[in-house]
Parts: C-alpha cells; sequence; structure tokens
C-alpha cells in the first residue's frame, strides 16, 4: 500500500507539494544532504520519514555498524522465553530497497560541525546539511566500581540488546538449583525506565519454571521506580518470596562488584552470586560528545524540533537528547523522530512544517498475559518537551484487561518494528 | 541471604491521586470485546484528565459505588447473567424516569411535549431533535459540541440550571446518585448504543455519537493529516495488518471522524487513544480521515 500522492496534488489546490523546489536551502550543490548516526529507534525512523516524505528530493545516508538491530523492546520478553532472539532482529534492506536511504554499516568517529562533516571509522568522508544524531546511551565509566565492560562477559548490562541478551539469557538457564541472581539497577535518568522491573519480572518468571528456588536481588540506588506498585503486587503475585529489592536505605545505592570473584558489595555486605547483570549509569552514546553537542551526559535540545541547543544543524534523538519530561524509550525516540524529520524536510526542501506533537506509551510484562502499561503525551514549550496528559495502568485489574494489555503490546510492538523499518 | 526482607516501599502517590472523574460509569461501551454484563465493574484504568468539574465528580464517584453495589448482588450466583446488573439498574431508572415523564416521552411513538423526545439522547449532540424549540443556551450548547454522554447528563440530572446556565428545564434536579445512574442507564436503553455492542471491527460498532454535520463536513487537510497520521503508525500498522492493535485503514471518513470524536469524549473508553483523541481539535481528526482516506492498496 501506499500513498496516492498525484490525487492528494490534484485535490488538494494550494497546498505545497513535498515536490515543490527547495525554498530553504540553496541549491548551490546537488540535492540536500542528511546524515543520520545510529539506526536504532530514534534514527532510523529519521531516516525512513525523511527519505519517504521527501521522495527522493533529500539525499539520506544513515550511518549504523550493526547489520541487524535488535530491539532493546521486547529483549527482555526475549530473556523470559516469549521471543525467539530471531523475533527481535530487524535488518536495513527496506529502508535501502523501498526509500532510497543509503545505508553505510560503519561507525561515526568524528564530526566537525565547523567544516559540515562526518567520518567514518573506514575512513570515509560524509559531507551533509542536516545530521541527525540518535546514537543511544554509554556506560559512565567507573558508576559501578569494579566493573567496566570488558567485564561484561562475566556480568553482561544487557541494556544495548543482541549478544549481550543471548548471554543473560544462556547464563541465566545454566544457573545452578537454587543459585542467586542479582541485578544492579541504575541511577536515574537512564533508558527505559520499567526496563530494569520488567527485566526481573521476566527472570523470575523463567527461573519460577527451570529453578523455582532460585532467588533474585535488586540492588537499587533509587528511592522509587516506573510502575512500581504494579510490579511489586504483580511479583508478590506470581513470584512470591522469589525477589528482594535493596532501595538506598538498605543500601542499594552503595554497590561494587567482583567480577572474577563473582560477588557484588551491597554496602559493605559481600554477596556471592551466581549470574550478576550490571546496569551501569548511562550518558548519551559516546559520538554525541565527539560532537561537541553535549552539556554534561546527555545533549540538549531544542523541544520544537529536536535540534540542538548548540548548532541548529545537528539535531539529536532518543536516549541521547535531554529534552525534558519524555523518558528514554523507544516509544519516545521514535515519535521524536517524527517531529524532526518534519522540520529537517522544512528546513531543506521548503515542504510544510506542522507543529511539534510528541507521545510515548510504555507496555511492560509482568508474568503471562499480565500486562501492564503507563503513557503520556507532550508539547514543545520554549524550555523543553512538556508533558500535558498521561495514563498508567492500575493495581488490581482483572486478568481480562491485563491479558488485553499484553496483546496489545505485541501489536504495538508490530506496529513500531514497521513504522521504524518498514 | 538473610538480608533479603522484601523492601518494598509502596508508592502511593502517582497511582493512587488519581482522577476516577474520567471513569464515569461502570456499564460504559468498551471498546474491546463485549463481556458479560455482570462483569462490568469499573476498569481500574485510569485516565488523568480534567474533564469534570468537582461536583460532578462526587456525583459520579458514588454512582460507580452505586453500580457496583448491585453487580455484587448479582454476582451471587452463577447465570447471573440473565440479572444483569444493568438491567436491574434500569428498571430502577424506570421509576426515576416518572419525574421526567411531566415534560418528557420515551420508547415507541414518543414526541416532542413540554420537553424534547429521549430517544436516543445517550450520546447525541444538545439541541438536535428535529421541531423541538430549545432554549438560545441550548443550542449554543448544541454548537459548541456538547454531546450528553454520560458525564454530561450526570451533570445535567444533578442540577439542570447550574450545568447548563439558561435552560428552559425547569427541574430542580434528582437528588440521589444512584437514582441519577439509574436514569442514565434507563436512557441508554433507548440509545443507540447498548453495553457491549459486538465489536470485532472497532468500525463497524454502532455510532456511539451523532455529531452535528458542521464537524462531519469540514474539509480535512490530508497533508497536514499525514504528518499527524505518523503519531497513529507508531501503533497501528500504515498497511492494515493487526497484530493486536486494530487497523485503522479504509473506514471512511465520516466513520473515522465519529469514532475518533467518540475517544475524544469519552464515550469510547480506552486510556490511550482517549488520550491521543483528548488532543486532536476538529480539523486535525478531519485531516486524519482525510488522509487515511486517501491510502490505497
Ligand atoms: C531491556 C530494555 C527494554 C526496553 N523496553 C522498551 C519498551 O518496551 N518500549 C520502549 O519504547 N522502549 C523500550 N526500551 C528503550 C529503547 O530501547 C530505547 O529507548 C531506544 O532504543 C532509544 O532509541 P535511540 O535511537 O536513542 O537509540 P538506539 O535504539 O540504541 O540506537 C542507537 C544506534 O546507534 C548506533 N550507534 C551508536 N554510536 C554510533 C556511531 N558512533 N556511529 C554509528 N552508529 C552508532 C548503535 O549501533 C545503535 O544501533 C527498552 C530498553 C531496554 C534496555
Amino acid at each position: 500500500m501506499s500513498l496516492n500522492r498525484r490525487s492528494f496534488l490534484a485535490s488538494t489546490v494550494g497546498v505545497s507539494a513535498s515536490l515543490a523546489a527547495p525554498a530553504v536551502w540553496s541549491a548551490s550543490h546537488g540535492r540536500p544532504r542528511v546524515v543520520v548516526i545510529g539506526g536504532g529507534a530514534g534514527g532510523a525512523t529519521a531516516a525512513r520519514y525523511v527519505a519517504k516524505d521527501s521522495d527522493g528530493a533529500i539525499d539520506v545516508t544513515l550511518v549504523e555498524p550493526t547489520r541487524t538491530y535488535y530491539t532493546c523492546f521486547f529483549s527482555n520478553l526475549y530473556l523470559g522465553g516469549f521471543k525467539e532472539i530471531s523475533d527481535i532482529g530487524h535488518s536495513y534492506g527496506t529502508l535501502a530497497g523501498a526509500h532510497g536511504v543509503n545505508v553505510v554499516h560503519d561507525w561515526a568517529v568524528d564530526v566537525d560541525r565547523g567544516a559540515k562533516t562526518v567520518t567514518l571509522a573506514g575512513g570515509a568522508t560524509l559531507d551533509y546539511d542536516k545530521l541527525i544524531l540518535s546514537p543511544g546511551i554509554d556506560f559512565i565509566d567507573g558508576s559501578v566500581p569494579g566493573w567496566d565492560v570488558s567485564a561484561q562477559n562475566r556480568m553482561p548490562h544487557a541494556y544495548k540488546a543482541g549478544s549481550q541478551t543471548e548471554l543473560l539469557r544462556s547464563q541465566l538457564m545454566g544457573m545452578k538449583e537454587g543459585g542467586l541472581f542479582v541485578m544492579v539497577a541504575p541511577p536515574n535518568p537512564f533508558r527505559c525506565p520499567p526496563g530494569p522491573y520488567e527485566r526481573v519480572s521476566m527472570v523470575a518468571h523463567l527461573l519460577k519454571s527451570s529453578n523455582p528456588t532460585a532467588k533474585i536481588l535488586i540492588a537499587d540506588p533509587k528511592e522509587k521506580f516506573s510502575k512500581q506498585a504494579l510490579f511489586e503486587e504483580g511479583w508478590e503475585r506470581h513470584y512470591g518470596g522469589m525477589i528482594s529489592r535493596l532501595g538506598p536505605d538498605f543500601g542499594g545505592g552503595n554497590v561494587s562488584v567482583d567480577p572474577d570473584a563473582m560477588t557484588v558489595d551491597i554496602d559493605g555486605q559481600v554477596e556471592n552470586a551466581d549470574v550478576v547483570n550490571v546496569i551501569p549509569a548511562m550518558k548519551a552514546g559516546r559520538i554525541a560528545e565527539v560532537a561537541g553537542v553535549t552539556d554534561g551526559n546527555w545533549a540538549p535540545v531544542n523541544a520544537i524540533d529536536m535540534s540542538s541547543k548548540a548548532d541548529p544543524d545537528v539535531h539529536v534523538l532518543g536516549d541521547a537528547s535531554q529534552q525534558g519530561d519524555m523518558p528514554k524509550s523507544g516509544f519516545s525516540a521514535n515519535s521524536q523522530a517524527k517531529v524532526c524529520a518534519n522540520a529537517v524536510r522544512g528546513a531543506l526542501t521548503g515542504s510544510r512544517v506542522f507543529p511539534a506533537r510528541f507521545s510515548n506509551t510504555c507496555w511492560s510484562l509482568i508474568a503471562s498475559n499480565d500486562g501492564v502499561k503507563v503513557g503520556a503525551t507532550y508539547e514543545a514549550t520554549p524550555e523543553k518537551i512538556a508533558r500535558v496528559d498521561g495514563f498508567i495502568s492500575q493495581t488490581g485489574e482483572d486478568a481480562a484487561l491485563r491479558k488485553a494489555t499484553y496483546e496489545e503490546s505485541e501489536g504495538w510492538y508490530a506496529g513500531i518494528a514497521a513504522d521504524i523499518f518498514g | 541471604m538473610l538480608r533479603f526482607l522484601s523492601v518494598f516501599i509502596p508508592s502511593v502517590a502517582a497511582v493512587t491521586v488519581v482522577l476516577i472523574s474520567a471513569y464515569v460509569f461502570a456499564n460504559r461501551l468498551v471498546d474491546r470485546a463485549p463481556e458479560p454484563a455482570a462483569a462490568h465493574v469499573p476498569e481500574p484504568m485510569v485516565v488523568q484528565r480534567d474533564v469534570v468539574p468537582e461536583d460532578v465528580t462526587k456525583v459520579i464517584d458514588a454512582a460507580i459505588v452505586a453500580v457496583n453495589e448491585v453487580t455484587e448482588l448479582a454476582s451471587g450466583s452463577d447465570d447471573a447473567v440473565t440479572t444483569s446488573p444493568v438491567s436491574e439498574l434500569a428498571a430502577a431508572g424506570e421509576k426515576a424516569f416518572r419525574k421526567c415523564k411531566a415534560c418528557h416521552q420515551i420508547g415507541k411513538d414518543a414526541r416532542n411535549r413540554a420537553g424534547p423526545t429521549l430517544n436516543g439522547v445517550v450520546g447525541r449532540v444538545a439541541a438536535s431533535v428535529e421541531g423541538f424549540s430549545y432554549s438560545k443556551a441550548m443550542k449554543a450548547a448544541g454548537k459548541r459540541g456538547l454531546i450528553w454522554n454520560e458525564e454530561e447528563l450526570a451533570g445535567y440530572l444533578a442540577k439542570p440550571r447550574v450545568h447548563l446556565k439558561g435552560t428552559k428545564m425547569s427541574f430542580a434536579g434528582l437528588k440521589s446518585e444512584e437514582e441519577i445512574a439509574a436514569t442514565i442507564a434507563f436512557l441508554k436503553t433507548f440509545s443507540e448504543s447498548p453495553v457491549g455492542v459486538e465489536d470485532s471491527d472497532v468500525s463497524e460498532a454502532a455510532p456511539e455519537v451523532s455529531l452535528d454535520a458542521s464537524v462531519l463536513d469540514i474539509e480535512g487537510d490530508p497533508e497536514y493529516g499525514e504528518y499527524l497520521s505518523s503519531e497513529c503508525t507508531t501503533c497501528h500498522q500504515a498497511d492494515g495488518a493487526d497484530d493486536g492493535i486494530p487497523s485503522i485503514v479504509r473506514w471512511g471518513e465520516d466513520r473515522f471522524v465519529t469514532v475518533m470524536h467518540a475517544y475524544k469524549l469519552g464515550v469510547r473508553e480506552h486510556p490511550v487513544m482517549n488520550m491521543v483523541a483528548g488532543r486532536l481539535g476538529n480539523e486535525e481528526i478531519a485531516a486524519l480521515a482525510a488522509y487515511f482516506a486517501a491510502l490505497e492498496d
């Protein structure tokens, strides 16, 4: 199915068409060029929308090192045994084939904002008129003493999906009977606020059948967490006695690990663990810092079009951006990408630019057919992306509603995957 | 392992400080599969919207309690469906309706008298019964799009002249919340959208709101609609596939507009859709309808 553009043009006299001559961008060199760094929820959506909606008027290059992108969303369901790893893997063939995106599998290693160029690890240089950065997150060195990426095989983070997620699952499957799984939860702000707790739910679901005497311990530096009442109710109901959480009052914020000894030190008390999932503190993907658009850990942006506060020709999307009230989620990144794509296209081709509008909904699975969700809509204000309105599932909901919510999340996954990669 | 006390800090704030106000009545039309009437307790999902004035909220809370009580009575037996709480409530409403009968007729052969006929009143636009001469205030309310959904009716029936200043209806209001809930349940039995409509295709359900022609006639801007549609396609697939979230393509513009307004007004309940549609204006809904209508295979 495709939009019948010609009938639009015929029927909407006076509407400026997307093929109209570039009004803003000067035609001194070929087609205007957009380079997107990062082919995840934000970047791939932006590349797809700019290419699709400009109908070839804009040259779009997407730089992404991996050939298959494994979504973090639903990676917890893979851990729980609800999905195969292949269910959450997506490739870039349609972006290239159907939308004409030039997909380059390489790392961006440098950005020269003066010369408006991006340098790739392979040595190539790309010119851009507009640069879109959506590199996701990296971890803050030293945030969990004893852990660094060289330890990620012994103590996986599984917070960038793919081999890390598979590793964590195989460790859980091989865990000794009655063993201990420890999660070191991250401090705010981090990607996917309910993510660690959905993960605990899915690990509990897995262990309940394969290793029912196993225990789960969360060391958490945060007082509160997303959907807390819902998760705690669900844990009690489905996995009574299996899961404990040590918040900051109980030393959950004072944690170090020893990956060789497989121990976790929580406020001076050393636990011998069998599987340890360390989710360190986060910051914007490193290339944002290299590009010089970060302030502290994140890249501040203008809510109206996701342009960097440091450079109007650079846009930053998704987890890496510091935008205001939206949680760092795939849904948010996708939503921001569409606002950005509309603005970028307008700037380069003179197409109509519509007011920014954002939304987010995050579904989480607590156990089989026990889904919950939280969501909100947002608007652009001069200061930030500001929350307008929202909802959250409630404790005590009946089984039918929870099942419907889970089924809806399946629908959402199919929908957003098509919207990003389709 | 000894220190694994379950250290659960109960989270109170966000979840309990919610506005039940958006959840007007238990026996509303839901947009999922139909459930037996006995199972129609209020869905505990909460939409945080301030749509209802304070005094109405109180009425509404009480109405939920009333429905709950009846539900409990009915759920004592296994085949409770035969004495559904909805029909009990409606029966109580028939009694309460005696107070209205002096001026309003309802049912077959109903005609306008001192007040307009009330067939189909639940979900219709204010001041839309043909041949009845409404007050200025009521006509204005209709123009601005007031729909007699349950929320509005509850407010109006409690204190007509407070809820709609300038109304001709010279009635002090129904005193008890139970009476109001019952009356509305009764009125609903004469309205187009019974509880639990067969609803396998969301677009096919009976129209829950009757929109003013002026709303349906807005010519949508499809280019704007295309931009707005990107908010839909995060969940609804543009090619019409349905993997757990319904297809929204090829509905026809009027149908699309009507359903979106039903979500916007809360006549249809779904927290995500109430939130998304709640932010769309008439022009935006028309734009979306125009865009989706222009999608082709
Ligand atoms: C366990 C878990 C569960 C989650 N569940 C949900 C959920 O249910 N719903 C939801 O909405 N969100 C969920 N999320 C969050 C979601 O995955 C992220 O918020 C989202 O992926 C952010 O998109 P992004 O574009 O900012 O980054 P990413 O999707 O991470 O994409 C970044 C991409 O940039 C690439 N990249 C990085 N640096 C460079 C460079 N220098 N050069 C080239 N490419 C580069 C990376 O390879 C990567 O592919 C979950 C996250 C986790 C960890």
